[in-house]
C-alpha cells in the first residue's frame, strides 16, 4: 500500500465521517424505533424486560457498536463460563423473576385439572366442579400421569342465596366504617399482610415473588370454579344491594379475595413459622384474611357463602402449594365444599381455621346439621410431585425469615 | 303548579290514651304508618310489644337472706324456687300487640287493661327477645354471687351502667386471672333463654350474662374476637340493622371504659365490680327518648337487684354508682319525669331492702349528663307576672328529607286554662289552618286536604293537652315526617312552620316553656331523622368575633334560650349532673381567655343545676376524649357530656370504695381544680374536674404516642 493510498484511505474515512451526519439522523430514527420496541416491552407487561432496558435504547446500541469497534481487536480464544446443568432448579437463580414466574405458574397449573359435575340427592341438584392433582411418574416414551381427587365444590341453592342476600343487606350498615379498607383492598390483599409481617420488596423479595405466585394460582383456581358454578352476584338478585364498588363481571362463589387472602395467610404463616409456635402471628394473619373477605360482603359484591367457599379453598390451596414446594407435607387434606343448606349462616374465620389447622364446618346442629366444609381424602404428595423450581423459590423465601448465616471468608 | 293543599283541624276522640306518653300515642296511632315502613326496612325490627307498668311502688320487705347454694362454675344452673329472694320485680305486664301492623289491636289491649294506676309504654323488641307466652315468672336466686378470688367486702364498689352497645367482654373489664369484672350483664334485646322448668327467669326479656359465663366465652374464643362476639350474641349480621357493636366506636364500651376500665393485669381494679344493662338499639335510635321509659326503669331495678346479689355474696351492703349517659330535651322538670321519679323510688327501695336483708347501708347514686343541646336552638320560653293570657310564638324550621316525626313539648303551669294552639304550615296564610282550642283528653289532628289519599292517612300533625305529670300541664305537638317511602300517605311540608300557644296564666308563676325533642340520627345508625329547630331571627348565634356564642346574651332578644337546655332527666334536686369541658383549655388558660365548657354543654336554669363538669374534649381543635374502641386493644375519641359522666362516676366509685359516705356532689366538688366555676356555674356547677389520674394523657388527643 502506497503512502498515497494510505492518505486516500484516511480521506475516505473522513468522507465516512462526513456521512455521519446522515447516520446521526438515522440514529434518531433508530431511537424512535427503540421507542417502538419499548412499546412492545410494555405489551409484555410486568414480565420485566426493564432489566434489558439499555439494550433497547437505539442511541446506546449505536454507541455500543462504535465502542466495540474501538476495542475489539483480532479474535482470541477465551475460557468463558462453564456450561449450565440442564433440568436443574439451581438455574432458577439465573432467570429473571419475570421468567421464573412463567415457569413456576406452569409447575402449578400443569398439575391440576378440573371436571364439571352435578350434585344430587336430598339437598337438591346443583352444579359442582371437581379439581384434581395430576400425579406424574417418569416413563418412556411418555410419563405416566393419573388424576387424584383433591377438591369438590357444590353450589348453594337459590334459597340459600336468597337467605344470604339479607345478610349482605344487613352488612351494608358497615360501609362508612370500612370504606377505606374496601377501596384499598381492590387490587388485592398483600398490603394488609405486609404490614403484619414487615414484608419488603428488597429484603424479602422472594417472599414477595412467592406471594404473587400464590395469588395468581389462587385466582386461577377460583376463576375456574366461578366459571363452573356460575353464581349470580348479590346485586343481580336485588335492586337494593347497590354495591359501593363496581361488581366484577365474573361469578360470585367462591370469593376471589377470600381465596387469595386465606391462601396467603396460610402460606405465609407456614413459611415464616413452620413450627407453628407463634400463635399471635397466625391469629393476626387469619383475622386479617377474614376481615378482607367480610369487607367484600360489606361492599355488596359477595355473600358470606362466597367467603366460606373462598376461605376453605384458599386454605386447601395453601397446603397444596406448600406440599408441592417440598415444605415437608406427605399428604394434603382434600376439600369438599357443599353450599346446599347453608341458609343465612354468616361467615367468620374461626369457622374454617383454628389451632393452626383447617377445620370442617356444619350448618345447624344436632341431627339437622349439614356438612358445609369437609376436610377429607388425603392427597398423597410424593417425591415426583414436588416441583424443584417451586422448592427453590420456597427455600429462598424461607431463608428471608431466618437469622442470616455467618458468611465465611 | 298546584297550590299547597289546605289543612283542617279535627277532634280525635278515638285516639286518646290516658296513661300513654304522647310520643308513644303518636307512634301507636297516626305515626304507625311510618313505623310500618321502617319495619320493611328492618330498622325497627319486630315492633310487637306494648307493656303496662303499675305506677312504681316499694317492694315489700322480706326474710333474711340464706347462704348461697350455687356454684360459680354453673352460673346458668336453674335456680330453684326455694332460693328466690322473695322480691317482686316492678309490676310490669307485657301485652303483646302487633303495633307496627295492627295499631287497633294494640289500642284495644291498652283500653282493656287500663287502670288509673297504669302507664303504658311501647317496647320495640324482636320476637326472639321475648318469652313465649307472656311475662315469665321472674326472680333472682338469693346470694347467687360468689366473690371471685381476691375480692373482699372491704373496698368493693359496684359501677352500674345503662347504655347501648357495650362490649362486656372487652379486655378493659377483665381481671388478672382471666375472669370478668362484669358480674352481671343484661342485654335487653338479646335472645331470650327460658329458665329451667320450675325456676324463675332473672330477666323478663332479653338475655342475662354472668361473669363466669363471660369469662368462659373469652377463654373458649381463644383470642378470636369474632368468635367471642358470636358466642355472646353481640354482633349477628343474620339479624336486621342496626349492629352498633360492629363499628369501630361504640358508645357503651367507651363510656364504661372511662367509668370502670382498667388494664386487665391491674389487681387494684379487682374490687370494682360492674353490672351492665344494654338497652335495645332501637331505643337509642328513637332519639326523642320516648321509648326509653320502661327499659330504663327495669334496667335500674336490675342493677340494684344484682347489687344486692353481690352485697349478699360479700355479706355487707356494697356501694353502687350508676352511669346513665342519656339525655332528653323536654320533660316536666322539677324531678317529675317518670324516669326521675322511678330512680328515687328504686334507690329508696334498694336501701330498705338492704337493711331488711341485714346487710347494713351503703351509698347508691346515679350520675346523668347535663346534655348536649346548648346550641341546638331547641328551647324557647316566655313568662308573665300577672294573671291573663300569655302567648309563645315559635318559628319552627322542619328540615326536608326528615324520615322521622318531629315533636315539640310545651309546658304550662298547672293553673293554666283556655289553651289555644296555632300551627301554620310553611307558605300558608296564618288563617289557612287557623288556631284550635285544646281540651284535655280531646286530641286534635291536622289533616291535609288531599282528595286522592285515604282520609285516615292524611293526618300530618297531632296536638294533645294532658296533666299526666305532676305540677304542670303539657301540650304536645307531633308533626309527621317530611319524607317517607310510605305510599298514599300525606307528608308534612318542610320549611318554616309557625307554632303558637296562647293560654290564660294564673296570678303567679305564669310561664310557657317549649322544647323540641331530639330527632337526629345517632352515629352508627342508618340516617333517618333530621333535627328541627326554632329559627328565631332575634337569636344571636355568634359573638362579635364570629365565634359561637355559647351563653345567652345579657339582654337576649326573641324567645329562644340556651338557659333551660338541661337534660330533662337531670332535674331532680340533688341529682348528680355532669357537664363537659375542654380540659386542655381549662388546664392551660385562664377563665377569661379560655372557653372552658364545651360549647354544646347545656345551660341549667335555676332551680335546675349542674353538679360539676368533667373533660369531654381535649381542646377546641381536638374534640373528644380517648377511651376504649369496640374491640380489645383499640382506642377511639368520642365527645359530648356522655363521656364526661363516667369520669365523675370513676371518682365517685373511687371515693365510695374507700368508705366515703358524704354526698356525691361534695365528693366531686372537692375534686375540682381552680376552686369554683368562674362564672360558668350554670354549666359547670361547682367547677371543673381535671382528667382522672388513671386516665390523664390517656384521654388526651394531644399526647398520643408521647
Amino acid at each position: 500500500m502506497s503512502i498515497a493510498s494510505i492518505t486516500s484511505a484516511a480521506q475516505g474515512a473522513q468522507g465516512a465521517q462526513g456521512a455521519q451526519g446522515a447516520q446521526g439522523a438515522q440514529g434518531a430514527q433508530g431511537a424512535q424505533g427503540a421507542q417502538g420496541a419499548q412499546g412492545a416491552q410494555g405489551a409484555q407487561g410486568a414480565q420485566g424486560a426493564q432489566g434489558a432496558g439499555g439494550g433497547a435504547d437505539g442511541m446506546l446500541a449505536v454507541a455500543l457498536i462504535t465502542a466495540r469497534d474501538g476495542i475489539v481487536g483480532p479474535w482470541q480464544s477465551a475460557p468463558g463460563m462453564a456450561p449450565l446443568t440442564g433440568n436443574s432448579a439451581a438455574n432458577m437463580v439465573r432467570w429473571p423473576a419475570s421468567v421464573r414466574r412463567i415457569v413456576l405458574q406452569n409447575e402449578l397449573v400443569s398439575r391440576i385439572g378440573f371436571a364439571p359435575a352435578e350434585a344430587g340427592g336430598p339437598r337438591g341438584t346443583e352444579p359442582a366442579i371437581r379439581m384434581f392433582h395430576l400425579a406424574v411418574a417418569p416413563g418412556t416414551p411418555v410419563p405416566t400421569a393419573v388424576y387424584r381427587p383433591f377438591v369438590e365444590m357444590i353450589r348453594p341453592t337459590t334459597a340459600d342465596f336468597e337467605a344470604q342476600l339479607q345478610v349482605v343487606h344487613n352488612y351494608a350498615d358497615l360501609r362508612p366504617d370500612r370504606a377505606s379498607e374496601i377501596l384499598k383492598q381492590l387490587p388485592g390483599p398483600m398490603a394488609f399482610f405486609a404490614n403484619i409481617l414487615t414484608v419488603d420488596g428488597e429484603r424479602t423479595r422472594h417472599t414477595v415473588e412467592l406471594s404473587i405466585l400464590a395469588q395468581t394460582f389462587a385466582a386461577h383456581v377460583a376463576q375456574q370454579t366461578k366459571h363452573a358454578l356460575a353464581c349470580l352476584r348479590p346485586d343481580m338478585r336485588s335492586p337494593q344491594i347497590q354495591p359501593m364498588i363496581d361488581t366484577p363481571g365474573h361469578g360470585a362463589l367462591p370469593s376471589g379475595h377470600a381465596t387469595e387472602a386465606f391462601m396467603l395467610a396460610a402460606l405465609l404463616g407456614r413459611l415464616i413459622d413452620p413450627a407453628r409456635e407463634n400463635a399471635p402471628l397466625w391469629q393476626m394473619l387469619m383475622a386479617q384474611a377474614a376481615r378482607i373477605a367480610t369487607n367484600r360482603v360489606v361492599a355488596g359484591v359477595h355473600y358470606p357463602a362466597d367467603s366460606f367457599a373462598g376461605a376453605s379453598l384458599g386454605l386447601a390451596l395453601a397446603d397444596y402449594m406448600a406440599a408441592r414446594a417440598g415444605a415437608g407435607l406427605d399428604t394434603v387434606s382434600g376439600l369438599r365444599f357443599d353450599g346446599r343448606g347453608l341458609g343465612n349462616t354468616d361467615f367468620r374465620g374461626g369457622h374454617v381455621f383454628a389451632q393452626f389447622a383447617r377445620k370442617a364446618f356444619a350448618a345447624g346442629s344436632g341431627s339437622d346439621a349439614l356438612a358445609i366444609v369437609e376436610i377429607d381424602t388425603a392427597l398423597p404428595i410424593g417425591a415426583d410431585d414436588i416441583s424443584k423450581p417451586l422448592q427453590w423459590l420456597w427455600n429462598r423465601a424461607a431463608k428471608e425469615w431466618q437469622a442470616p448465616e455467618e458468611e465465611t471468608a | 303548579m298546584s297550590a299547597l293543599p289546605g289543612f283542617e283541624w279535627h277532634e280525635d276522640p278515638d285516639h286518646t290514651f290516658p296513661g300513654l306518653d304522647p310520643v308513644n300515642a303518636w307512634l301507636l296511632t297516626h305515626g304507625a304508618d311510618f313505623h310500618a315502613v321502617t319495619l320493611a326496612e328492618g330498622a325497627l325490627g319486630d315492633l310487637t310489644l306494648v307493656a303496662a307498668l303499675e305506677k312504681p311502688r316499694l317492694p315489700r320487705g322480706g326474710a333474711d337472706p340464706a347462704p348461697s347454694s350455687e356454684s360459680p362454675e354453673s352460673p346458668e344452673s336453674p335456680e330453684s324456687p326455694e332460693s328466690d329472694d322473695g322480691e317482686e320485680p316492678p309490676a310490669v305486664t307485657l301485652l303483646p300487640g302487633d303495633v307496627a301492623q295492627n295499631p287497633a289491636e294494640a289500642r284495644r289491649r291498652i283500653q282493656a287493661n287500663r287502670t288509673a294506676e297504669r302507664r303504658f309504654f311501647l317496647m320495640p323488641l324482636p320476637e326472639r327477645s321475648l318469652p313465649a307466652g307472656g311475662t315469665p315468672a321472674q326472680g333472682f336466686g338469693r346470694a347467687a354471687w360468689t366473690p371471685p378470688a381476691g375480692v373482699s367486702a372491704e373496698g368493693t364498689v359496684i359501677v352500674g351502667i345503662v347504655d347501648h352497645a357495650i362490649n362486656v367482654a372487652h379486655e378493659r373489664f377483665r381481671d388478672p386471672a382471666g375472669g370478668s369484672r362484669v358480674d352481671y350483664a343484661w342485654v335487653q334485646d338479646g335472645t331470650y333463654r327460658p329458665p329451667a322448668p320450675g325456676s324463675r327467669s332473672a330477666v323478663p326479656y332479653g338475655r342475662e350474662w354472668t361473669g363466669p359465663t363471660i369469662a368462659r366465652a373469652i377463654r373458649d374464643a381463644d383470642g378470636d374476637e369474632d368468635a367471642l362476639f358470636e358466642a355472646l350474641g353481640l354482633v349477628d349480621f343474620t339479624r336486621p340493622s342496626p349492629h352498633p357493636l360492629a363499628f369501630r366506636t361504640s358508645h357503651g364500651t367507651h363510656v364504661l371504659d372511662l367509668a370502670a376500665g382498667a388494664r386487665p393485669d391491674d389487681p387494684a381494679a379487682l374490687n370494682t365490680r360492674i353490672v351492665s344493662v344494654t338497652l335495645p338499639a332501637v331505643v337509642t335510635q328513637e332519639t326523642s327518648g320516648a321509648l326509653l321509659g320502661l327499659f330504663f326503669i327495669q334496667a335500674l331495678d336490675y342493677i340494684l337487684r344484682r347489687a344486692r346479689s353481690i352485697s349478699a355474696g360479700l355479706g355487707r351492703a356494697v356501694p353502687v354508682v350508676v352511669n346513665f349517659s342519656f339525655a332528653i330535651s323536654g320533660g316536666p322538670r322539677g324531678g317529675n319525669h317518670v324516669i326521675e321519679r322511678c330512680i328515687d323510688r328504686l334507690f329508696a327501695a334498694h336501701a330498705a331492702r338492704l337493711a331488711a336483708m341485714g346487710l347494713g347501708a351503703a351509698p347508691a347514686e346515679i350520675a346523668v349528663p347535663s346534655g348536649n343541646r346548648n346550641l341546638a336552638r331547641g328551647h324557647a320560653t316566655t313568662a308573665c307576672d300577672a294573671a291573663g293570657p300569655l302567648t309563645l310564638t315559635l318559628p319552627w324550621r322542619v328540615q326536608p328529607d326528615d324520615r322521622t316525626a318531629s315533636y315539640v313539648e310545651l309546658w304550662l303551669p298547672e293553673g293554666a286554662t283556655d289553651v289555644t294552639v296555632g300551627l301554620h304550615a310553611p307558605g300558608t296564610e296564618a288563617a289557612a289552618a287557623g288556631s284550635v282550642a285544646l281540651a284535655e283528653g280531646v286530641p286534635q289532628i291536622l289533616r291535609s286536604a288531599e282528595p286522592d289519599i285515604d282520609p285516615a292517612k292524611t293526618v300530618i300533625a297531632r296536638l294533645s293537652l294532658d296533666s299526666e305529670e305532676p305540677g304542670r300541664k303539657r301540650v304536645f305537638v307531633a308533626l309527621a315526617p317530611t319524607a317517607s317511602r310510605a305510599e298514599g300517605r300525606s307528608l308534612a311540608p318542610s320549611g318554616l312552620w309557625q307554632l303558637s300557644l296562647t293560654a290564660r296564666m294564673p296570678a303567679t308563676g305564669g310561664r310557657i316553656d317549649a322544647w323540641i325533642l331530639r330527632d337526629d340520627t345517632p352515629p352508627g345508625f342508618p340516617a333517618r331523622g333530621r333535627q328541627s329547630y326554632f329559627d328565631d331571627p332575634a337569636y344571636e348565634r355568634f359573638d362579635g368575633a364570629g365565634d359561637l356564642l355559647d351563653t345567652d346574651p345579657a339582654a337576649p332578644g326573641g324567645v329562644v334560650r340556651r338557659a333551660g337546655t338541661l337534660n330533662g332527666l337531670a332535674t331532680s334536686p340533688g341529682r348528680i349532673v355532669v357537664g363537659g369541658h375542654r380540659f386542655r383549655e381549662q388546664r392551660d388558660r385562664p377563665a377569661c381567655e379560655g372557653t372552658w365548657p364545651a360549647p354544646y354543654a347545656a345551660t341549667a336554669r335555676a332551680p335546675e343545676a349542674v353538679t360539676v363538669a368533667a373533660p369531654s374534649d381535649s381542646s377546641r381543635v381536638f374534640g373528644g376524649v380517648i377511651a376504649a374502641g369496640t374491640r380489645s386493644g383499640t382506642r377511639v375519641a368520642m365527645n359530648g357530656t356522655s363521656v364526661a359522666v363516667p369520669q365523675a362516676v370513676r371518682r365517685l366509685a373511687e371515693a365510695r370504695a374507700t368508705g366515703e359516705t358524704g354526698s356525691g356532689a361534695a365528693i366531686l366538688a372537692a375534686a375540682t381544680a381552680h376552686g369554683g366555676a368562674h362564672g360558668y356555674e350554670a354549666r359547670a356547677g361547682a367547677g371543673f374536674l381535671p382528667a382522672h389520674p388513671d386516665l390523664t394523657d390517656g384521654i388526651d388527643r394531644f399526647s398520643r404516642g408521647g
